[in-house]
């Protein structure tokens, strides 16, 4: 029996600069001089911002790092005793298996049996033996059930555990997972780490331990499995140690937007049963909605729902897949239309109008930002909706200019947002709904599959619009988002509203999560949005902690080559990091930190 | 066939849906084309409708669903690894039936995402319709034809954005599951197997088509 080296992988000086995709841009440096090291049986967890280089790092332990994509490598990958360099991608698989962030671009059988075949037909495996092996793989996952079903039919968190299936059945020496669960709610999250515990437990009884490498944001994930994280930032590795890297670790983690690990979600109650308000700016009556392909006998997407949004409101917007939330949120721009009942918007009947006409009051940003992507350049993608509602050409440029200002985009305004990495993308096609100005404005999942300092970039300027009027409507699972900066909460389940009202009180809203911010002016007043915005400070910051989000302004400043905005332009920011520093601010640290580096 | 081969009916009436313009448009040009024939019925102008203008025109619409119901059987009945084991062994080399048949596989992939694509640009006020949209200027039949023509680049832009990228990540998901690795000979988990059903049945048709070309030729 051969003996499995103990140093399974092992990366040397590991650089990776990747082709310019478009003329006139420098190469983007992606990996810069990684040593790693990884034994065999660990679980690896590897974190770091949006764009530090994970997903380059997953691809180069799998050869798709240099074999496939277009570029540049410096320094060694030797994986199972094999330079990358000198294999390829098939050849090394015999060795990894490889689970992507996107579902829907690694399963393309047309049957889950078929899709776990597929590695065992590429491997020429005898095919009398190959249904007891894809039994054994979907029992892994607990997908047996599934196993006649076609991907499509499947829930994020299914085609997951089938992906990371096919990636198991030929018995892989190593694991790569890249953000596997970036595109999952908290139960397909949920069931997606089951199984890796399920493979772990197998493989450990069989006397073969998985070497499993991991790359996430939700690093809640780890906790309980890693044996080591490695913190990657602009490529480079930071730090290498076990979980206690995020307690030793806290500022510069914090400075790259790596949520700390917490378990618990914070519990968000609600005031009691609130009157339906006076100034409503969206109503629905009694709205029955059933999709024109549902089976016969299946359940309405939306079964009476009955609802008055008040104007100003922030609103989180919650519930498991399937539940309605978003078939609720596309009858405000009228992209579905109710079978019974009504939705008003600013009182204009949605139904009466078109699509196009209701974009003049609600403002929609989908979760998949290539969805909304297509103009030539960034400044013209932005540009586009204002246009479109006859705004005129000065006051474009000014909204425009504002928004590559605000989100750091000032340097690729001219280039094609397409070209952008996937953080950069978000942000144009959140602008270009921003910069629109509607008085309604829904976000489906804003935050997914971004860092911390990303996701609160955004929404800062969300809480900008909410606190100049603009009704916010927020799909999220990210429930310490919603705790910090929604004013009420509305949860689904099964085309029902659950749970409806206004977020209460202070001592009742205060976050389990030692990291969460507290607003030094005290919380919001989900009754009075307007008086709330009045009671903000004069530089126009937020009630989330300003001293976080100068760290991330200033940080993001110093990545573009700009001078920190946040110690120069605006006077009183010191005096608001030392009035920050000592309270009980899960950001002062951070504040901390950014004084010392600066 | 139809009624045979336990392809749902909800997907047959579709597929009669998809047809049913091409048959009708077809049946209507083809006699304002094709105005020769003895047998007059009714004439006006340089419309003339006769019995063989009229019987070409309802063979030529029927040969639409005739050819689209072949391909349409062929893509319900058969799964993706039959088509493709299917392809194999009659010579077509593994890497384009699979192409051939993921293509397939990913036609209603694509159209979902252009649902998608389209709904998130008709949110940010795209005139898909040609009728002003959210700017509200109307316009006129012909102008309209042709906004509705322009406002769908925008969005066939972006789904090929996402075609792009969506087919580089289903091929390096193919290569780490070791499509194409060397030294190996590829198996298969579907085994396909020609009973005597299935060459009776080749030979009625090889036999039908000789004839059928042969009456053509001597007629």
């Amino acid at each position: 029996m051969t003996q499995l080296p103990r140093i399974v992988i092992e990366t040397q000086g590991l650089g990776w600069r990747y082709d310019p995709s478009r003329e006139g841009q420098a190469p983007v440096q992606a990996l810069r001089g990684v040593d790693l090291r990884i034994a065999s049986g660990e679980f690896v967890g590897i974190v770091g911002a949006t764009g530090a280089g994970k997903s380059t790092m997953c691809m180069a332990l799998t050869g798709i790092v240099p074999a496939l994509a277009e570029g540049r490598m410096s320094g060694t990958v030797t994986v199972m005793g094999q330079d990358t360099r000198g294999c390829s991608v098939p050849e090394l698989s015999r060795h990894v298996g490889y689970v992507q962030q996107d579902p829907e671009s690694q399963l393309f059988c047309a049957s889950v049996e078929d899709e776990i075949a597929f590695p065992l037909e590429s491997r020429g495996v005898d095919p009398a033996t190959m249904d007891s092996l894809i039994d054994e793989a979907l029992d892994a996952v607990g997908m047996k059930a599934f196993r006649n079903r076609q991907p499509s039919q499947l829930s994020g968190g299914q085609m997951q555990r089938v992906a990371i299936a096919a990636a198991l059945v030929s018995h892989p020496d190593v694991l790569v997972l890249d953000e596997p669960t970036a595109a999952l709610d908290p139960d397909g999250r949920r069931e997606v780490m089951e199984a890796l515990d399920s493979i772990r437990r197998r493989s450990a009884q069989r006397g073969t331990p998985m070497t499993i490498v991991m790359a996430e944001q939700h690093t809640e994930c780890f906790l309980g499995r890693a044996d080591r994280v490695v913190f990657l930032d602009h490529g480079q590795v930071q730090t290498s140690g076990g979980m206690e890297i995020f307690d030793t670790m806290r500022v510069p983690l914090a400075h790259a937007g790596v949520a700390q690990p917490i378990g618990a979600n914070p519990r968000i109650e609600l005031e009691q049963s609130a009157m339906r308000p006076d100034d409503a700016i969206i109503t629905a009556d009694h709205v029955t909605y059933r999709y024109p392909n549902a089976l016969k006998g299946a359940a309405p997407a939306l079964d009476d729902v009955t609802l008055a949004i008040p104007r100003g409101a922030f609103v989180g917007l919650v519930g498991r897949n399937g539940s309605g939330k978003t078939t609720l949120v596309r009858h405000f721009d009228g992209l579905l239309r109710p079978q019974s009942g009504t939705v008003r918007v600013d009182g204009t009947d949605v139904s009466s109008h078109s699509v196009g006409g209701m974009a003049r009051h609600v403002g929609f940003v989908f979760q998949n930002p290539d969805h909304q992507i297509f103009c030539s350049t960034v400044r013209d993608e932005i540009g586009y909706g204002p246009r479109v509602l006859g705004v005129p050409a000065h006051e474009v440029g000014e909204r425009v200019d504002s928004l590559l200002e605000a989100l750091s985009l000032r340097d690729v305004a001219a280039a094609p947002p397409a070209t952008l990495d996937y953080g950069a993308r978000r942000a144009v096609a959140f602008a270009s709904v921003l910069a629109m100005r509607t008085p309604v404005l829904v976000l489906d999942e804003p935050t997914a599959c971004l860092d911390a300092n990303l996701s609160e970039r955004f929404l800062h300027l969300v809480d900008e619009a909410n606190s100049r009027g603009v009704t916010v409507i927020m799909i999220s699972h990210d429930m310490r988002a919603i705790a910090r900066h929604c004013t009420h909460l509305l949860r689904m389940e099964r085309g029902h509203v659950t749970q409806w009202g206004a977020v209460a009180a202070p001592a009742a809203r205060r976050s389990r999560d030692p990291q969460d911010s507290q607003d030094p002016q005290g919380p919001r007043n989900p009754r009075n949005p307007r008086a709330d915005r009045e009671r903000r400070p004069p530089d126009g910051f937020g009630p989330v902690c300003a001293g976080r989000r100068m760290v991330a302004s200033a940080r993001s400043a110093r990545q573009d080559g700009a001078q920190p905005r946040g110690a120069r332009a605006v006077p009183g920011v010191a005096a608001l990091v030392a009035d920050c520093g000592g309270a009980r601010c899960g950001a002062c640290d951070a504040c901390h930190g950014w004084r010392a580096a600066t | 066939m139809l009624a045979t081969d336990g392809v749902p009916r909800r997907s047959v009436t579709w597929a009669w849906k998809v047809f049913a313009p091409v048959i009708v448009l077809i049946v209507v040009l083809s006699p304002i084309t094709d105005p020769s024939g003895a047998n007059e019925i009714w004439h006006a102008g340089f419309l003339r409708l006769t019995q063989e203008n009229l019987l070409r025109a309802v063979v030529m619409g029927l040969r639409v669903p005739a050819l689209g119901f072949a391909c349409f059987l062929t893509l319900f009945t058969t799964s993706q690894p039959m088509f493709v084991r299917g392809l194999v062994s009659i010579g077509v080399p593994y890497k384009a039936g699979l192409t051939l048949s993921t293509a397939l596989r990913y036609i209603p992939v694509f159209f979902s995402i252009f649902g998608s694509v389209m709904d998130a640009q008709r949110a940010r006020g795209l005139d898909i319709g040609g009728d002003g949209g959210a700017g509200g200027k109307r316009r006129g039949p012909l102008a309209r034809m042709v906004a509705r023509f322009r406002s769908y680049m925008p969005v066939i832009i972006a789904v090929l954005i996402r075609a792009y990228t969506m087919s580089r990540n289903v091929g390096w998901a193919m290569e780490t599951r070791g499509l194409g690795m060397p030294g190996v000979r590829r198996t298969y988990h579907v085994t396909v197997r020609m009973n005597a059903g299935d060459w009776l049945l080749l030979a009625i048709t090889a036999g039908g088509t000789a004839a059928a070309i042969a009456v053509m030729l001597l007629a």
